[in-house]
């Protein structure tokens, strides 16, 4: 008996902190405030419960199922809210130079994105340009210095 | 069915109520959700919710095996929100691209006009 109140003290937080999360989510106007709410039921919310259902179920291998779980968890969800992070502020047109810092006195950053993204050009990623043509054209400059090199 | 007392049952069917309302509370912001990011972090929500569901289903019918599905469902979500975000950001970065070359071009035509 005094195993299932522990128990249900845990779920009953992580009940609690999954209600905050979806009132946060309501609340707050932007979606990088939102993220925030979203990522502590992620984190948070999940721990108290499944805690919770490990004092249900003792030393066992659905408890080790669970420890894995949250383990999952708390490696996925942060990796998760920097992408989704990463591309509210690269599609961000209104103001590109919001996150660039708050305090006074420091220099603006640059604006994202640059010329590359991750070794990559841009125009690569772009639809309307000839890949190919690009390829070829890299290959003949790599011949060139090649044959130049030896000559 | 595991043989729980009335207390207990109770409990774990009302832990599943809370969720599924929970579930269409943040289906709601799916649907409202001014931007692509809201509507994907909304996604992720919900996967982490279902998965809390199945796991409390998982004890109150007493089947363990539920939980390897737990796990499961947790990677396919995961998956699918990163890789929804990486599509839309290079979606964004090609768009950007093009707006780039675009202008470059006009102010190629200018010059040339200019001479």
């Amino acid at each position: 008996m005094i195993q299932f109140i522990f128990a249900a003290l845990f779920m009953i937080s992580g009940l609690v902190i999954f209600t905050l999360e979806v009132f946060g989510i309501y609340s707050l106007k932007y979606v990088l405030n939102r993220m925030h709410a979203a990522a502590m039921g992620d984190t948070l919310g999940i721990l108290f419960f499944m805690i919770g259902l490990i004092i249900l179920y003792g030393f066992s291998w659905s408890s080790l199922k669970l420890v894995l779980v949250i383990a999952f968890f708390w490696m996925a969800s942060p990796a998760a809210s920097h992408l989704l992070c990463q591309l509210e502020v690269f599609s961000n047109t209104d103001n590109p130079k919001k996150y660039a810092t708050d305090r006074p006195g420091e220099p603006d950053l640059p604006d994202v994105p640059e010329t590359t993204w991750g070794g990559v050009p841009l125009e690569r990623f772009s639809i309307h340009h000839d890949v190919q043509a690009q390829f070829e054209e890299e290959e003949r400059r790599e011949a060139g210095t090649h044959h130049a090199g030896n000559g | 069915m595991n043989n729980l007392p009335g207390i207990a049952a109770g409990f774990f069917t009302g832990c599943c109520i809370l969720l599924g309302i929970l579930i269409l509370a943040v289906m709601i912001r799916t649907i409202l959700g001014p931007k692509v990011t809201d509507r994907i972090m909304a996604i992720n929500m919900i996967g982490t919710l279902v998965m809390t569901l199945i796991a409390v289903i998982a004890y109150l019918i007493d089947e363990s095996y539920l939980l390897d599905i737990c796990l499961i469902y947790a990677a396919i979500s995961f998956i699918a929100v990163i890789i929804l975000s990486k599509v839309y950001t290079e979606r964004y970065l090609a768009d950007k691209a093009d707006e780039k070359r675009l202008e470059q071009e006009k102010e190629q035509q200018k010059e040339e006009n200019g001479k």
